[in-house]
C-alpha cells in the first residue's frame, strides 16, 4: 500500500506546484474563517494544516534536509485531515474519544514515518538501518491508520445520528467528503492504477488535488454558522459588546447562534412576556422558552424549537451572553408598553368623560330646553327637578375627574373622604404633609382609590386599611383588606393602570396576597423635591 | 339682617346677593377672595357671612380659613360656607369647640330659596346647619362602623339624620309628616340607644349628636 505517491520516479513539472498550492488554500481559507469567527478554532486549524501542506511539499525540493522534513510530514495532512474532522463544527475536541483519535491520529501517522524515516539508510539523519523494523513499523502504520480512519468514522456517523436536521444538512457534506478524501488519499494508489491503468503520478496528483479541496469545505461549514454552535457564541458576545443592537439585529444574532432561524426573544414583563414592540407575546405550542436571568431575575427569554436546538446548555450560555443587551430592550420595550397604556388610559378616561356628559347632562338639557319652552309636556316643577339632576350629575362628574377635597385639603382629607363613603369599614392613616407636588397626591389618591374599589369589588373585604407615610424621598402607600387575596397586576385593567401611572413618576408598585388571608398592595411614589 | 358674600364666581356672587336682597337680606358687601372677605367682614361687622370654600389667593380652602378667622373673631360672627362637595372633615373641622353660629351646605342648595333663606336665618341666629348630604354619609359611616347606630330603625335614623342637619323636632316633625310628639319619641329612643344626654336644647343636641356621628 502506498500513501501519496509523492517519491515516484518520474514526476511533471506541474507536480512540484501542488503541494504549496493547497497549502495556501488552506492557509486562505483558514484566515478567512478565523476573521470571520474569531472563536471557532476551525480557522487557526485550517491555518496550521496549510503550514503541514508546505512542509510536506518539501519532499519535491533538491535539499537534503528539507527532503527530510518533508517526508517526516509526508502523511501529516492525513492527520490534521482526522483532526479537522474531529474538531468540527467548533474546532474543539471536545470529548475524550475525539482527543484519543486525534492524538492516535498524529501518533500513528505521523510519529511511525519519524521512526520509520530515522531506520532508513542513506537519508539525512539517519540514526541506523533495521529492514525489519521498519517493514514492522510501516504494517504497523497502514494498520493503525485503517483502524483510526474507521473509529473517526463511526464517531461521525454517531456524531451525524445525534445531531438535528439543520445541523444535518451541514455536517452531512463535510463528514463524507472528508472519509471519503482520507480513504481516497489512502486507497487510491493501490486500486487506481491496475483498474484504470493509470500512472502513478496522475494519481498523487489527484490526491493532493482531493486535499486542496478539504478546507474550501471547512470554511464554508464555519461561515455558515447554523452549526457554529458554542464558538458563535463567543461572538455573539463580542458583537453585542461592541455597541447597541437594535431588537431585530439581536434576534437575527440569536437565531445564527442557536440555529434556529425562527428564534425569537421575548422579555418579561409581571405574569407573561411582551416581543419588543411591547405587545404581549403568547408562548407557541411546541416552542421551548429558556428563561433570560440577570441578577437572579428573569428579564425575558428566547423562544425557539426544541428540536432544532437540543442542546439546553447552549441555549442557557446564549441566555447569558445576552442577559445585558436583553435587559435594556426589556426597559425600553416596558416603557413603551407603558407609555402607550398611560396614554391609552388617558384617552379612555376622556372618552367617558365626553360619554358622560353627552348621554346625561346634555340630553337631560336639551329635554329641559323642549319642556321649558312648552315644546314638550312637563309638570309643574319638572324642570326645576330635572335642572337639580342636571346639577348633581355634573357636580359628581368634576368630583370624578379630579375631586374637590384633593385640590382643597390634600391627600389626607381626599382619602378620609373617600373611606368615609365606601361600604366596608375603612381605617384611615394618612400621614403626610399637603406639600407633596400635585402629581404625587393625586398619584396617590388615585392608587388607593383604585386599591380600595378592587377591594370591595373582587376580594369581598369586610375591613381595609390605608396607611400613607413620608419618608425624605418617597411616599409610601399600603392598602390592606381581609377579602379572598388573589389580586393581580394583570396585562390591563384598574391595578395595571396604577401600576403604569406609579411607574410613569418613577415609583413602584406591587400587590401580594398576606400569609394570613387578604391582599396587600404597597405603592412607593419618589417626592424628593 | 346683614350679610357679607364672599364668592369668587362674579355671576354667582351677584345672584346671590340679588336673591338675599329680595329675600329681605341686607347684603352690605359682596367680594371675591378671602382676604377681602377677612376686611369686609370686620369693617362691616354683619350678621351672617356666606362665602365659597375654594377662593383666591390660594384657590383650595382658602374660604374655610377666612370663614374659621371670622368666626372666632371677637364678637364672632356666624358663618354659613358653601362647597361643591361636603366632607365630614369639614364639619369637624368648622364645628370644633364652637356652639353655634356655623352652617355647611353644598353650594346649590341656594337654588331652593326659601330652605336658604331659612338655613341662612338660622345660621346667624346661633343654630348648627349641614347639609343632608354630609349628614347621610356621616349616619352611613356610622352606621358602618357602630354596632349601636346599625341597631337603629330606619325611621330613626331618618330623625337622627334631620336632628344633625340643625332641625328641630317640629320641623323634622313636618318633614316626615309625624306628630312633634312622635319625633320628640324617636330622638329620645335614639339618644337612649347611642347613649347621649336626654335634656338637650336644640342648638346642644345638634352639636352631641354630629359629634357621635364624627367618632
Amino acid at each position: 500500500m502506498a500513501f501519496v505517491a509523492v517519491a515516484g520516479p518520474v514526476e511533471p513539472a506541474w507536480y512540484g506546484t501542488l503541494f504549496p498550492a493547497v497549502g495556501t488554500a488552506y492557509v486562505g481559507s483558514g484566515l478567512l474563517a478565523w476573521y470571520r469567527r474569531p472563536a471557532n478554532r476551525v480557522g487557526p486549524l485550517l491555518v496550521a494544516a496549510g503550514v503541514v501542506m508546505y512542509l510536506a511539499g518539501f519532499e519535491l525540493t533538491g535539499t537534503p534536509v528539507l527532503i527530510a522534513i518533508g517526508l517526516v510530514f509526508s502523511l501529516a495532512p492525513i492527520a490534521v485531515i482526522l483532526h479537522l474532522l474531529l474538531a468540527f463544527p467548533t474546532g474543539r475536541l471536545t470529548t475524550r474519544a475525539a482527543r484519543a483519535l486525534a492524538v492516535a491520529g498524529y501518533v500513528v501517522v505521523v510519529g511511525t514515518d519519524v521512526v520509520r524515516y530515522s531506520l532508513t539508510p542513506g537519508v539525512p539523519f539517519a540514526v541506523g538501518d533495521a529492514p525489519a523494523v521498519v517493514a514492522a513499523i510501516g504494517l504497523t502504520q497502514r494498520i493503525g491508520t485503517i483502524v483510526i480512519i474507521l473509529a473517526t468514522s463511526a464517531l461521525l456517523v454517531h456524531r451525524f445520528r445525534l445531531a438535528m436536521p439543520t445541523q444535518r444538512r451541514t455536517l452531512a457534506p463535510l463528514y463524507a467528503f472528508g472519509i471519503l478524501t482520507i480513504g481516497y488519499i489512502v486507497f487510491a494508489a493501490n486500486v487506481l492504477p491496475p483498474l484504470l491503468g493509470l500512472d502513478l503520478s496522475t494519481v498523487a496528483a489527484t490526491q493532493v488535488i482531493a486535499i486542496g479541496l478539504i478546507p474550501f469545505a471547512f470554511a464554508v461549514g464555519v461561515l455558515r454558522g447554523g452549526f457554529a454552535r458554542t464558538a458563535a457564541l463567543e461572538d455573539l458576545g463580542l458583537w453585542l459588546a461592541r455597541g447597541d443592537r437594535d431588537p431585530e439585529a439581536v434576534r437575527g444574532a440569536v437565531a445564527e447562534t442557536l440555529g434556529d432561524p425562527d428564534a425569537r426573544l421575548v422579555f418579561r414583563i409581571d405574569d407573561g412576556y411582551v416581543d419588543a414592540g411591547g405587545n404581549t407575546a403568547e408562548p407557541a405550542p411546541g416552542r421551548a422558552t429558556a428563561r433570560v436571568r440577570l441578577h437572579g431575575a428573569e428579564i425575558g427569554a428566547i423562544v425557539h424549537d426544541p428540536a432544532l436546538v437540543p442542546d439546553s446548555a447552549h441555549v442557557d450560555a446564549v441566555c447569558g451572553t445576552i442577559a445585558i443587551a436583553l435587559d435594556r430592550q426589556r426597559l425600553v420595550a416596558e416603557l413603551r408598553a407603558s407609555r402607550a397604556r398611560v396614554t391609552e388610559a388617558a384617552d379612555a378616561e376622556r372618552r367617558a368623560i365626553a360619554r358622560d356628559l353627552h348621554d346625561g347632562i346634555q340630553g337631560r338639557l336639551v329635554l329641559l330646553r323642549l319642556q321649558a319652552a312648552g315644546s314638550v309636556d312637563a309638570g309643574p316643577g319638572d324642570v326645576l327637578a330635572g335642572l337639580d339632576r342636571a346639577i348633581d350629575e355634573l357636580r359628581q362628574l368634576v368630583h370624578g375627574v379630579m375631586p374637590a377635597m384633593l385640590v382643597e385639603n390634600g391627600l389626607g382629607a381626599a382619602v378620609e373622604d373617600l373611606a368615609d363613603r365606601l361600604p366596608v369599614r375603612t381605617a384611615v392613616d394618612v400621614r403626610v404633609h399637603n406639600d407633596l407636588p400635585p402629581v404625587v397626591q393625586s398619584t396617590a389618591y388615585f392608587v388607593v382609590a383604585e386599591a380600595l374599589t378592587n377591594a370591595i369589588k373582587h376580594a369581598g373585604a369586610s375591613q381595609l386599611d390605608v396607611r400613607v407615610r413620608r419618608d425624605d424621598a418617597d411616599v409610601h402607600i399600603e392598602v390592606c383588606d381581609d377579602g379572598c387575596g388573589g389580586a393581580r397586576v394583570g396585562g390591563q385593567g384598574g391595578l395595571r393602570g396604577v401600576r403604569d401611572r406609579v411607574e410613569a413618576l418613577g415609583g413602584r408598585f406591587e400587590v401580594a396576597d398576606l400569609p394570613g388571608g387578604g391582599t396587600r398592595l404597597c405603592g412607593r411614589l419618589p417626592c424628593a423635591s | 339682617m346683614r350679610v357679607v358674600i364672599g364668592e369668587d364666581e362674579p355671576l354667582l356672587r351677584e345672584g346671590l346677593a340679588l336673591l338675599l336682597s329680595r329675600n329681605d337680606f341686607d347684603v352690605v358687601s359682596a367680594v371675591g377672595d378671602a382676604d377681602a372677605l377677612r376686611a369686609a367682614a370686620a369693617t362691616h361687622r354683619p350678621d351672617v357671612v356666606v362665602t365659597d370654600i375654594r377662593m383666591p389667593p390660594g384657590n383650595t380652602d382658602d374660604g374655610l380659613r377666612a370663614a374659621l378667622d371670622i368666626h372666632g373673631a371677637d364678637p364672632p360672627t356666624p358663618v354659613l360656607v358653601l362647597s361643591q362637595h361636603v366632607s365630614r372633615r369639614y364639619v369637624t373641622t368648622l364645628l370644633g369647640d364652637r356652639a353655634g353660629g356655623i352652617g355647611y351646605l353644598l353650594k346649590h342648595r341656594v337654588t331652593d330659596v326659601e330652605s336658604f333663606c331659612d338655613d341662612l336665618s338660622r345660621v346667624a341666629r346661633g343654630a348648627v346647619v349641614l347639609d343632608p348630604e354630609v349628614v347621610a354619609v356621616m349616619v352611613g359611616r356610622s352606621a358602618r362602623d357602630d354596632g349601636r347606630v346599625d341597631r337603629l330603625t330606619p325611621r330613626q335614623l331618618q330623625v337622627l339624620g334631620l336632628v344633625a342637619e340643625g332641625r328641630s323636632n317640629l320641623a323634622i316633625a313636618h318633614r316626615l309628616g309625624i306628630t312633634e310628639k312622635a319625633v320628640g319619641r324617636h330622638a329620645a329612643q335614639i339618644y337612649d340607644t347611642l347613649g347621649l344626654p336626654l335634656s338637650l336644647d336644640d342648638h346642644r343636641r345638634v352639636l352631641a349628636v354630629v359629634r357621635f356621628l364624627d367618632r
